[in-house]
């Protein structure tokens, strides 16, 4: 582990009922910094991979160490100071009777337990998260009388006043709407531009052409782990795996001259009119 | 948690002749234990008997069911058990003899309420004993069929059904809210601590709860849930050849107590049994009983860790 590394997993196993291993032996290094995205089908262990980084699961064979500390000698609550995880389904983690108290309990267990910032820091970044996701005019409502989407956002703004170092965000794209995923993304470049590491979970293939890693997981294993664009690349390992290429990609690869890297529309339009001014050229 | 939705929780699948048993049959028997025991106050035997032949059927049912049941009794009876001890010997009606005084407070406490802490735990435990047989090697949806068969309105059925199936899925709600506040930084120092954090789950499950409720309502509405007509059910249960000697059983039970409580009345024992004598018997047979509960409740959880 070198001093960049946020995450190290070593030789991870991990079972839930004793008998069937849904992690079977993942060497994972996150580094510093990184924005990563992972991928599989369900059932594939992405979120019980995530779920060893802060500490709600411990490995059953290995080891884990987040920040240099090893994940099996140091309380969920502890950790949370660094690595903040956003669940999947916003409803598990809302529980507060307004959005200001709901963005507060996190940077108040900071201080009323590991007394890690002052209280009026805790206000200052409870302001400044109400003010950044755009609850400030709401701040006194209740979080369940906003929309699914904007639950999400919610959750997210609870977690980054905790400013942890290592985000972890499980299928924030589930049941939203495609302009409520752009904001997502928005905000998730946010983060990573501010110096955090960021791990998402996404079955959004669009989502996530955007992440600079790519981790595709199958049957409790990594099956694919590297720069998206080269990912995206390895057509037979990822139908394996269950996960479709983005449309472009697949489009470009079945068009025969164009490059197979294409990741976005604009990527494939550039490449499409390279492909037919130089063929116009050679036919001339 | 109640008992009776630890009861509904437990059953453990198999095939053995008590899970075969008619549900109705089961029921039946489980009313004339619960006749008898409520009725036969002074008689030891009783008890010891109903606690005896609980113990064999949960054999007969199997090693998981046993271990089920021995786990089910010891989560139910042991916080009874526990309360009885306390209050009876405080405040009891038969109180005479003091043992003692409780320190710093006092308060005298009676050998009279001792006993019958103890003697009413005992029958407790036999009671529950054949009750957690019962659920253990009882399918809730036969119970509650049998339960339509024998005049309970289908929708109270169906809602029976729907609760025993939504409980677990709130429970796992509420270790999954939990798991997201400690994600937060969430620690429980001391007791009120842990309780103020309980409260605080409640809204989240609650609402959680209400909103399956509403759409599963909807769910059966849109699959004609309230259309007129009789409702047919996939189970029909007949009694069959192997019901008779537990139905005879059965009635006999509730025929020998009939005769025993008219003959001898409420607050007599029939076997002419002297309760001092008899006192440390149960007190000993109660001490034997939760030791006997702890080891098996130890190893279950061992097993449990092992795997």
């Amino acid at each position: 582990m070198t001093n960049e590394d946020v995450v190290t997993t070593n030789n991870c196993w991990y079972t839930y009922n004793g008998q069937n291993y849904v992690l079977s032996g993942i060497d994972f290094r996150l580094g510093k910094g990184e924005l990563v995205g992972m991928a599989g089908e369900n059932g594939s262990g992405k979120t019980t991979l995530v779920k060893h980084f802060n500490g709600i699961l411990r490995p059953s064979k290995g080891s884990v160490t987040v920040f240099g500390k090893d994940t099996t000698r140091i309380s969920m609550a502890r950790l949370s100071a660094d690595v903040g995880y956003v669940w999947q389904n916003p409803n598990q983690q809302i529980f507060a009777r307004t959005i200001r108290e709901e963005i507060e309990f996190g940077p108040r267990n900071l201080h009323r337990f590991f007394r890690q910032i002052t209280s009026e820091e805790v206000d200052t970044r409870v302001e400044e998260a109400l003010e950044k996701f755009g609850f400030k005019q709401r701040a006194e409502s209740s979080p369940y009388s906003l929309t699914y989407g904007e639950r999400k956002f919610l959750c997210i703004a609870s977690i980054w006043a905790m400013r942890p170092r290592l985000f972890i965000i499980d299928e924030p794209t589930t049941g939203v709407d495609p302009s409520t995923a752009n904001k997502l993304r928005e905000i998730i470049e946010e983060l990573h531009r501010e110096g955090c590491t960021v791990v998402t979970i996404s079955h959004d293939i669009h989502f996530l052409t955007f992440f600079h890693r790519l981790v595709i997981m199958h049957d409790g294993k990594i099956l694919l782990d590297g720069p998206t664009r080269k990912v995206f690349t390895n057509i037979d390992t990822i139908r394996v795996a269950g996960v479709d290429r983005p449309q472009v990609a697949e489009l470009s690869s079945r068009l025969g001259d164009m490059p197979e890297d294409c990741l976005t529309p604009e990527e494939f339009a550039n490449a499409f009119i390279h492909v037919y001014q130089t063929r116009k050229r050679v036919e001339k | 948690m109640s008992v009776g939705v630890i009861g509904f929780q437990m059953y453990t699948v198999g095939d053995s002749a008590v899970h075969r048993l008619d549900p109705r049959v089961k029921l039946l028997l489980l009313v004339a234990f619960l006749y008898a025991i409520s009725f036969s106050v002074w008689t030891p035997i009783l008890p010891l008997f109903i606690l005896a032949f609980s113990l064999i059927l949960a054999v007969l049912a199997g090693k998981q069911t046993f271990l089920n049941v021995v786990k089910g009794v010891f989560l139910s009876v042991g916080f009874i058990g526990v309360f009885l001890c306390v209050l009876f010997p405080l405040y009891s009606p038969f109180n005479r003899t003091i043992l003692g005084t409780l320190p710093m407070i006092g308060i005298p406490y009676y050998y009279e309420g001792l006993y019958w802490a103890v003697y009413t735990t005992y029958r407790i435990f036999a009671l529950f004993t054949y009750g957690m047989v019962f659920f253990a090697t009882t399918r809730p949806q036969h119970l509650v069929k049998s339960l339509i068969d024998m005049g309970l309105p289908y929708d109270i059925g169906h809602m029976i059904l729907a609760s025993i199936a939504v409980f677990p899925l709130l429970t796992e709600e509420f270790d999954r809210v939990k798991t997201a506040q400690q994600s937060r930084a969430m620690m429980a120092k001391g007791f009120l601590e842990r309780f103020r954090q309980a409260v605080a789950l409640i809204i989240p499950v609650v609402g959680s709860a209400l909103g399956r409720g509403e759409t599963q309502a909807w769910v059966l509405e849109a699959r004609g849930f309230t259309s007129p007509g009789e409702k047919t059910s996939l189970f029909q249960f007949r009694l069959r050849r192997q019901d008779m000697p537990v139905i005879i059983f059965t009635l006999t039970i509730i025929i020998v107590n009939t005769y025993l409580l008219i003959r001898y009345g409420y607050l007599v024992d029939p076997l002419g049994w002297n309760r001092e004598v008899v006192a440390p018997f149960l007190l000993f047979l109660n001490a034997n009983v939760i030791v006997f509960l702890l080891m098996a409740a130890s190893l279950s959880i061992r097993r449990l860790q092992k795997r």
